[in-house]
C-alpha cells in the first residue's frame, strides 16, 4: 500500500473550516475519519459519527450529510465496515455502522499511506516555510 | 478487489439488492430529528428546532440522490428508468406497439433469415482444412463456348508429373451406381476418387481408413467408403459395418470406412458413397482422346499464390498442347478456381440481389415506424417541454425516446430471429436440391450478431430522427399552444420519410417485375416439341451387362413398353431434352480433310429408340426416322436436326452423307433430318444436334418416355411391372410427367422470383400502410384550417381533391426517384433477365401506376375522413 491511494480521488464536494472558507479536500481524508472514528467508537449511527468528526475537528470541519452518507455507502460496498439497524437515543430506528475486520486492517493502511503523503508534502513545504 | 466486490454490490443494487430508496430516507430521516432535538436541547422551541434542522440539512431527496448514485451505477440506471418508462408507454398503446412489433419481426426476420443464407454459403470457408488454398482445375476453350468444363486424364497426368504449385493434387468424376441386396434396388450417387482425395481436402474418415495405394491402381480390390448418413439410416451407426460387403451394380465393395459430412457434400451433392479409380468410370477411348471427363482438386504449396499457379499452368498447358495436340482439349487453357467460388460462384449474383431486396424492406419498415414514432412522440410534445423546463437535457429527453424505438427494435428481433430460425428450416427443405452447401445453413453466431447490428441500427433509425425532430422544441411554445399545433412540425420529414418508403418500394417492385417478365417469357418460349401428356423415368442398367444382353434390353423393353395399355407412343433416350446437361462430342463429314479432334466441330449427340421424334412430336423435315430394322447388323445411320444441316451442309442434301462421329470415331449415314427443339435450355438456341440408333449404339443409362392419357403414376406402375419381368433388380427413377421435370429445372428461378416477390408485396403493404398514416396525420394537423375553408364554402369534394392531391404529390416525387433508383439496380440484375430490356417501359410505367393507385387507394380514408370534419367543432377546439 502506497500514498498513491490516498491522492487517487479528488473529492469533489467541500467541506468548511469555522471561518467559513471552503477548502478542497482529499477523498481519502473523509474515508479515513470515518474509519478512525468506528475505530475509537466501536458502533455509531451516521448523526453521531457527524458530530464525533466535527467536535474531533475542534468544530473546524461541519460534515454535510450529503457527503457523509454516500462515504459510508460506499464503505460498506468495499466491506470495510457493515451495518444494521438499532434505535438511537430519542427511540428512532437508526443504522448502526461497525468496523469490519477488513475495515480494521484498512485503518492501518489508511494510516500509514497518509502519514507518508503528508510527510512527502511536508519535504516540499519545510524550505519554503523556512525561506 | 474491493473495487470489483463493490462493483458487484452495485449491480445488484440495481435489481433492488442492498439498501432500498426507503432505509436511505429513514436514515436521513432520523438524522433530521436527531438534530432538531439537539437544537431543541439547545434552548429553541420544538417548532423553531425542527425547522432549523430541515434548513441544515437541505434538500433531503438531493442527498438520497446522490446516495442511490453511490448505490447504483447512474447511466445503466437511467437507461433501466429509460426502458421502464418506455415500456410503459408501449403497454398504453397495445395495437401500434403491435404493428411496430410485427413489421421489424418480419423485417429483422427476413433479413436475419437471407443472412444466414448468405454467410453459411457464400461467406463460410468450406468445411475443409485452410479451404482457401484449395483450388479446381477446369479447361476452358473459349472459341467452342466451354467454359470452366471437366479435365482429361491424359492433361492431369501431365500436370501431375510436371507442377511444382500443388502440395496435393486429386482426381474425381461422379458416378451412379445400383445399390441391390438391401432391400428394394436404388440408385445411389457416388465419386469416383484418387486416394488422394481426402487428404487434399484435409479430412479422415470417422471410422475405417482411406483408400490404400493398393486400391488406387488399376484393377485393385473393390472397396467403398459409406456417407454418414448411409452410415445411420442403413447400419445404425454400427462399427461393425466395416468388412461388410455394398452390392453396386451387381458386384460387392467391401466397407472401409466412413466419410464425414464435409465429405459427402462435396461437390454440392449429397453423395452417399466413395469408390477409387475414377478412371474406371470413363471409357478408354475418353481416356485417350482428352475428353473433359474428370474434375480435378488441388492444394497450392504454402507460399504459392493463386496468381503464381495460374501462371504455372499456362506453361503446362502449353506443353500438353504441343505433346498431344490431336487430343479434344489441346486447345483448352487450364483455369484455376478458388474451390469456394466453383462451388457457389454462379448464384452469388442472385442472392445479392435477395439480401438488397430483404435490406431494403427493412429500411421501409424502419421508415414507416420512424412515421408512427414521429407521431407517438410530437403528441408528448408538452411532457417533453414540461422535462426541459424541469432542467433536462435535450440528450435526457433523446435517450428517452430512443430507449422507446430501441425496446421496440429489441421485441422485433426477439420475434424476428425466432421468425429466421423457421425460415431457415423451411428453405433447408425447400431448396435441398436447389441451394448448394444447403445442409451448412443454420443460424450461427455469426448470424446473431448480424442480428444485433441490426437490432441496434435500426432502433436507433427508427428513433433517432423523430426524437431529434420533437426534442428540437421551443419550450415556451411548445407550453403555450397546449401541444396541438406542434403535431404539424416535422412535416418535412415526415414527407421525406414517405417519398423514400414510395421510392424503394417501387425499386424492389420493378425489380420483381422484371423477373416476373423474364420468367413468363421464358415459359412460353417454343421449346419445339410437345411435353404435354409424356410420362418419362430414368433406368440406369448395370455395368455388368453384356453388349448383346444390353441389345436385347433395348430391342424387348422397347417392344413391351409400346403394348402397354393406353400409351401412344413410346421411346428410349439416353437424355430427355430440358431436363439436365446434354453430352456434347466432336463430329466430322466422311469424304472431307479430317482434322485432328481437337479442331473438330462439335455437336450434342443423342442415343434415340425408334418413334422419338414421334412421341416428342418433334417433326421431321427429310428422310426417315428409325426404325426396329436399324440394328448392329446393318451398317450404322444417324439423323441430324436443321441447325446442324445448315451449319455442316449449307446449301447441300445431307441425306446419303456419312459423319464420322464422336471420339470412337464410327460412320454413320445421315438418313434423316429433323426440326431444331431447345433442348439444352429454354433460353440458349437449338445447336447442332445428332441422334444415333440406340440399337447401334447401346449403353447402360436410359430414360423411358411414354405418351399416354394415363396419369403418371398410373404409367409408372404400368413401366415398373414391364420392367421387373425383364431384371427384377432394376430400379425405376425419378418417374413423372416431363411437364413436371421440366418445370423442376425452373425451379431455382422459381425459388429466388418467389422470394423477391414476397419482398416487394412486403415493400407494397408496408408502403400503402406508410402513405396511409402520413395522410392520417396531416390530416389531423389542418383539422382547423379544414374546418374554416368548409366554413366559407369548399364543399366536401374539394377538401377530398384537396388531401389525395397533396397525397398524390408526394408518391409522384416517390416514384420519380424510385424510377431513377430502377434504371441503376435493373442494369445491375441484367443477367439475371431473359427477353426483357432493363428499362422496360411496360414494367416500369405499369408498377408505377400500381404503386400510384394504391397510394392513392390508402391516402382516400383520410381523406374522406377531412370531408366530415365538422367547422363548428373544429373552429370551437381554436
Amino acid at each position: 500500500m502506497n500514498s498513491a491511494i490516498v491522492f487517487r480521488h479528488l473529492w469533489g464536494s467541500k467541506m468548511t473550516d469555522d471561518n467559513g472558507k471552503r477548502v478542497d479536500v482529499w477523498q481519502g481524508t473523509l474515508a479515513l475519519m470515518v474509519l478512525k472514528t468506528l475505530e475509537a467508537m466501536g458502533s455509531q449511527h451516521g448523526f453521531g459519527l457527524a458530530r464525533r468528526i466535527e467536535q474531533i475537528s475542534g468544530h473546524r470541519l461541519s460534515l454535510n450529510p450529503g457527503t457523509l452518507y454516500p462515504t459510508l455507502l460506499k464503505l460498506e460496498q468495499e466491506g470495510y465496515i457493515a451495518s444494521e439497524w438499532g434505535t438511537s437515543d430519542n427511540n428512532r430506528r437508526a443504522r448502526f455502522y461497525h468496523l469490519t475486520r477488513a475495515g480494521r486492517r484498512q485503518v492501518e493502511r489508511e494510516e500509514r499511506a497518509w502519514q507518508d503523503a503528508t510527510d512527502i508534502v511536508a519535504r516540499f513545504l519545510a524550505p519554503k516555510a523556512a525561506r | 478487489m474491493r473495487r470489483v466486490r463493490a462493483f458487484g454490490l452495485r449491480i445488484a443494487a440495481m435489481f433492488g439488492a442492498g439498501r432500498t430508496d426507503a432505509e436511505i430516507r429513514e436514515e436521513l430521516e432520523t438524522h433530521r430529528s436527531l438534530l432538531a432535538g439537539e437544537y431543541e436541547r439547545s434552548g429553541l422551541t420544538p417548532e423553531a428546532a425542527r425547522h432549523r434542522a430541515a434548513v441544515e440539512l437541505g434538500n433531503m431527496s438531493s442527498i438520497s440522490d446522490t446516495c442511490r448514485d453511490q448505490r447504483g451505477i447512474p447511466a445503466i440506471e437511467t437507461a433501466i428508468r429509460n426502458v421502464r418508462f418506455a415500456g410503459r408507454q408501449l403497454l398504453k398503446s397495445p395495437a401500434f406497439t403491435l404493428v411496430a412489433i410485427v413489421g421489424l419481426a418480419l423485417g429483422i426476420g427476413a433479413n436475419v433469415a437471407v443472412f444466414s443464407v448468405v454467410n453459411s454459403v457464400f461467406l463460410q470457408p468450406l468445411p475443409y482444412r485452410e479451404s482457401d488454398r484449395l483450388v479446381r482445375l477446369a479447361s476452358t476453350n473459349q472459341e467452342n463456348n466451354l467454359i470452366r468444363v471437366g479435365f482429361s486424364y491424359s492433361r492431369f497426368l501431365e500436370v501431375q508429373q510436371r507442377q511444382q504449385v500443388f502440395s496435393d493434387l486429386a482426381l474425381c468424376a461422379s458416378s451412379a451406381f445400383t445399390l441391390t441386396g438391401r432391400g428394394d434396388p436404388e440408385q445411389v450417387f457416388g465419386l469416383r476418387a484418387s486416394a488422394a482425395l481426402l487428404p487434399t481436402l484435409g479430412l479422415q474418415p470417422i471410422i475405417g481408413r482411406n483408400f490404400s495405394p493398393e486400391e488406387d491402381r488399376p484393377g485393385g480390390p473393390r472397396v467403398v467408403l459409406i456417407s454418414q448418413q448411409m452410415w445411420q439410416r442403413r447400419f445404425n451407426r454400427d462399427g461393425s459395418v466395416l468388412g461388410q460387403a455394398l452390392i453396386l451394380d451387381d458386384a460387392p465393395y467391401a466397407i472401409i470406412g466412413v466419410l464425414p459430412e464435409a465429405a459427402t457434400a462435396f461437390p454440392l451433392n449429397q453423395l452417399q458413397i466413395w469408390v477409387p479409380r475414377p478412371t474406371e468410370a470413363a471409357y478408354l477411348q475418353a481416356l485417350q482422346g482428352g475428353g473433359y471427363y474428370f474434375k480435378v482438386i488441388a492444394r497450392l504449396k504454402p507460399g504459392v499464390s493463386l496468381e503464381q499457379a495460374r501462371e504455372a499452368m499456362k506453361v503446362i498447358a502449353a506443353g500438353y498442347r504441343a505433346a498431344h495436340s490431336g487430343n479434344l482439349d489441346a486447345p483448352s487453357t487450364i483455369e484455376l478456381m478458388p474451390l469456394l467460388d466453383d462451388t457457389v460462384g454462379a448464384r452469388r449474383q442472385s442472392y445479392l440481389l435477395l439480401f438488397g431486396a430483404v435490406g431494403c424492406v427493412l429500411l421501409i419498415a424502419c421508415a414507416n415506424i420512424a412515421n408512427l414514432l414521429l407521431a407517438r412522440f410530437s403528441g408528448r410534445r408538452r411532457d417533453i417541454a414540461t422535462r426541459f423546463a424541469l432542467g433536462a437535457s435535450r440528450g435526457d429527453v433523446v435517450c428517452q425516446l430512443v430507449s422507446e424505438s430501441m425496446l421496440l427494435a429489441v421485441l422485433g428481433a426477439v420475434v424476428g430471429v425466432l421468425l429466421a430460425e423457421w425460415a431457415l428450416s423451411a428453405v433447408v427443405a425447400l431448396g435441398a436440391d436447389l441451394i448448394p452447401r444447403v445442409a451448412e445453413i443454420r443460424l450461427n453466431a455469426t448470424a446473431l450478431g448480424f442480428a444485433v447490428i441490426a437490432t441496434l441500427v435500426t432502433g436507433v433509425l427508427i428513433g433517432l430522427l423523430p426524437a431529434l425532430q420533437v426534442s428540437g422544441v421551443n419550450v415556451l411554445d411548445a407550453l403555450k399552444d397546449g401541444g396541438r399545433g406542434a403535431i404539424g412540425s416535422g412535416r418535412r420529414l415526415r414527407a421525406s420519410l414517405l417519398i423514400f418508403e414510395v421510392a424503394l418500394s417501387l425499386v424492389l417492385l420493378i425489380a420483381a417485375g422484371l423477373l416476373l417478365t423474364s420468367l413468363v417469357r421464358l415459359q412460353r418460349v417454343d421449346p419445339g416439341f410437345a411435353p404435354e401428356g409424356v410420362f418419362t423415368a430414368q433406368i440406369a442398367l448395370p455395368r455388368h451387362y453384356s453388349r448383346d444382353r444390353l441389345i436385347g434390353f433395348y430391342e424387348q423393353f422397347h417392344r413391351r413398353l409400346g403394348t402397354l395399355p393406353g400409351a401412344s407412343s413410346v421411346a428410349l433416350t439416353d437424355g430427355v431434352p430440358l431436363t439436365g446437361a446434354q453430352g456434347r462430342t466432336v463430329v466430322a463429314v466422311a469424304g472431307r480433310p479430317l482434322s485432328p479432334l481437337s479442331e473438330r466441330a462439335t455437336a450434342t449427340r443423342h442415343l434415340v429408340s425408334p418413334r422419338y421424334f414421334g412421341t416428342l412430336r418433334i417433326p421431321l423435315r427429310a428422310g426417315r426416322d428409325f426404325d426396329d430394322r436399324d440394328n448392329t447388323r446393318v451398317p450404322h445411320v444417324v439423323i441430324i436436326n436443321e441447325t446442324f444441316a445448315r451449319r455442316h451442309f449449307p446449301g447441300e442434301n445431307p441425306i446419303g452423307r456419312t459423319l464420322v462421329t464422336g471420339m470412337v470415331q464410327l460412320p454413320a449415314q445421315v438418313v434423316g433430318v429433323v426440326a431444331d427443339i431447345r433442348g439444352e435450355n429454354l433460353n440458349t438456341l437449338p445447336e447442332p444436334e445428332y441422334f444415333l440408333p440406340v440399337l447401334q449404339r447401346p449403353e447402360s443409362r436410359t430414360n423411358v418416355l411414354v405418351r399416354s392419357q394415363l396419369p403418371p403414376a398410373a404409367v409408372a406402375t404400368l413401366v415398373r411391372e414391364a420392367l421387373r419381368t425383364f431384371d427384377p433388380a432394376l430400379p425405376l427413377l425419378q418417374p413423372d410427367a416431363l411437364t413436371t421435370r421440366i418445370a423442376q429445372t425452373l425451379a431455382n428461378r422459381k425459388l429466388a422470383l418467389m422470394l423477391l416477390s414476397a419482398f416487394a408485396a412486403l415493400a407494397l403493404v408496408l408502403a400503402s400502410l406508410g402513405v396511409y398514416s402520413v395522410m392520417a396525420h396531416l390530416v389531423a394537423f389542418r383539422t382547423n384550417e379544414i374546418g374554416v375553408r368548409m366554413a366559407l364554402g369548399e364543399s366536401p369534394g374539394g377538401v377530398m381533391r384537396m388531401v389525395l392531391g397533396q397525397a398524390r404529390r408526394l408518391t409522384l416525387v416517390g416514384i420519380g426517384s424510385g424510377i431513377a433508383g430502377a434504371f441503376v439496380v435493373s442494369r445491375l440484375m441484367q443477367q439475371a433477365l431473359f427477353e426483357v430490356d432493363p428499362v422496360d417501359p411496360l414494367v416500369y410505367v405499369g408498377l408505377s401506376i400500381t404503386l400510384l393507385l394504391v397510394a392513392e387507394a390508402a391516402s382516400f380514408f383520410p381523406a374522406r375522413r377531412a370531408t366530415r370534419i365538422d367547422p363548428v367543432v373544429a373552429l370551437r377546439t381554436e
